[in-house]
């Protein structure tokens, strides 16, 4: 089979590339996944909060970025940002020019839409820890961040972990769309190939292939964490 | 911003046309072809039940966005064959390739949903369902799928929500949904208001899509009962 010759690395084949683009794609997931972790809970917050404007802001935040499609997110963002810091740039120097690292821009509308996703998830599971625990906490005297981060923060993991599984797999497969943006990520690189070789078939299957052989690892990864949070719970009631 | 929705009103109404079709030829047939794909992975036939499985599995794997390159480049590269037995003039138009590629992700989420739905069914209404003489197929076309379609109501909501916006991606391979339109006028235009139009659009049908599912659930509240107690 001369099709998979095509894989090899080096000068002929374009495996290299194809790694290189699976590199770029695990790196994006892997920035963006922490960033909006902490911005779900920001977000999440924000909703539970007692001021009424943070509250409409929050979900106002939620519903949008919800329901657009990740696409549009995307492309406005990476559009949008370039022009903003264009006009901040040239009120510095007049006749400035930056353009704006895609991956950057990538990173930020994958955060903005992971996050709103992100928020609901925290939001349920605060919900699903025993609000005896924090009156408990409350009775022993702990301050508020102390109850947060010693009593509920450890109980809610467990609640998390299956839904921030499915929101990894989505965003591994929503980087797919950055390729779009002209980031060299791992579609992109096919799209160079297939342009070349007149392979569509085979490097979009290869691709799939890929992308399967993602889900599967991380599935394996989750389901160890889901065994290990549940672990101190066994034998108990 | 306004001079862009209101000179090419015929382009966006055209674009929410195509859309509204692709989502709903989507979830529509998606729905059809789930019912064999969750009734297979029900089965006690372990390669039915696997085969249905890995189907599942591979799509929710796959980025849709290769789901639909595949389908519309990985196809056409077998434009020869596909004379042949005369289905070239379907995978020639991007259009239908989207639709394509947008029945076969939803069947495989939509099976998942079914499958849940099904197996959420209370045994009690079953077995009175039996004692009661009914055959098996009439208990599953009266008993099983009724239950099992207004408890999983939420779910399809938000499938449908979820394939609306994954339907932008269509314009990826020049179909003129929202997304591509709004790509078209921009490419002519350099002006990013038409993107915010575009958001507005999907914003507006999503909040729509929700506000008639609320009201479709508020009908269904009985079938939350899950018997026993």
């Amino acid at each position: 089979m001369d099709l998979l010759q095509l894989l090899s690395f080096g000068d002929t084949g374009w495996g290299d590339e194809l790694m290189r683009g699976l590199g770029v794609t695990l790196a994006l997931a892997i920035v963006t996944a922490p960033i909006a972790l902490v911005f779900s809970f920001l977000v999440a917050w924000g909703k539970a909060s007692a001021w009424r404007g943070v509250r409409v802001f929050s979900n106002g935040y939620t519903t949008v970025f919800r329901s657009l499609p990740e696409l549009l997110t995307l492309i406005i963002i990476y559009y949008q940002l370039q022009s903003l810091i264009n006009v901040v740039a040239r009120v510095f120097v007049p006749d400035a020019n930056i353009t704006l690292n895609a991956f950057a821009a990538g990173v930020v509308a994958l955060t903005l839409v992971f996050s709103a996703l992100g928020s609901e998830v925290v939001r349920s599971a605060y919900q699903a820890v025993d609000k005896g625990q924090a009156e408990a906490a409350m009775a022993l005297g702990l301050r508020r961040n102390q109850i947060f981060f010693k009593v509920i923060l450890p109980q809610m993991w467990r609640h998390c972990l299956p839904a921030f599984g499915n929101l990894w797999l989505i965003l591994l497969k929503d980087t797919s769309l950055v390729s779009i943006i002209a980031i060299s990520d791992l579609v992109r690189y096919a799209n160079m190939a297939i342009a070349t070789t007149k392979e569509p078939f085979f490097f979009y299957s290869v691709l799939a292939i890929i992308y399967v052989v993602l889900a599967f690892l991380s599935g394996r990864l989750q389901s160890v964490l889901e065994h290990r949070s549940a672990v101190n719970l066994q034998g108990g009631r | 911003m306004l001079s862009h929705l209101i000179d090419n009103v015929g382009l966006w109404s055209e674009g929410l046309k195509n859309t509204a079709m692709l989502t709903l030829l989507g979830v529509i047939f998606g729905f059809f072809v789930a019912i064999p794909f969750a009734a297979s992975r029900l089965s006690s036939n372990r390669l039915l039940s696997s085969m249905s499985y890995a189907y599942v599995y591979v799509i929710r794997g796959t980025p849709l966005l290769v789901q639909i390159f595949i389908i519309y480049y990985g196809l056409g590269q077998f434009h020869k064959e596909l004379k042949a037995i005369g289905l070239w003039w379907f995978f020639r138009d991007p259009f239908n390739c989207g639709v394509t590629a947008f029945i076969l992700n939803s069947a495989a989420y939509q099976s998942e949903i079914l499958r849940g739905g099904i197996l959420a069914v209370p045994k009690g209404v079953i077995e009175a369902g039996k004692a009661l003489g009914m055959s098996r197929v009439q208990i599953f076309r009266k008993i099983i799928m009724p239950i099992t379609l207004g408890r999983m109501l939420p779910a399809f909501g938000n499938e449908l929500v979820l394939l609306l916006k994954a339907s932008s991606l269509a314009s990826v391979i020049t179909v003129r949904d929202v997304m591509g339109q709004a790509r078209f006028i921009y490419a002519q235009t350099f002006d990013l208001s038409v993107f915010y139009i575009a958001a507005l659009n999907y914003l507006v049908v999503v909040l729509l899509i929700e506000a008639v599912w609320r009201k479709l659930e508020g009908r269904n509240i009985w079938l939350r009962y899950s018997g026993g107690h």
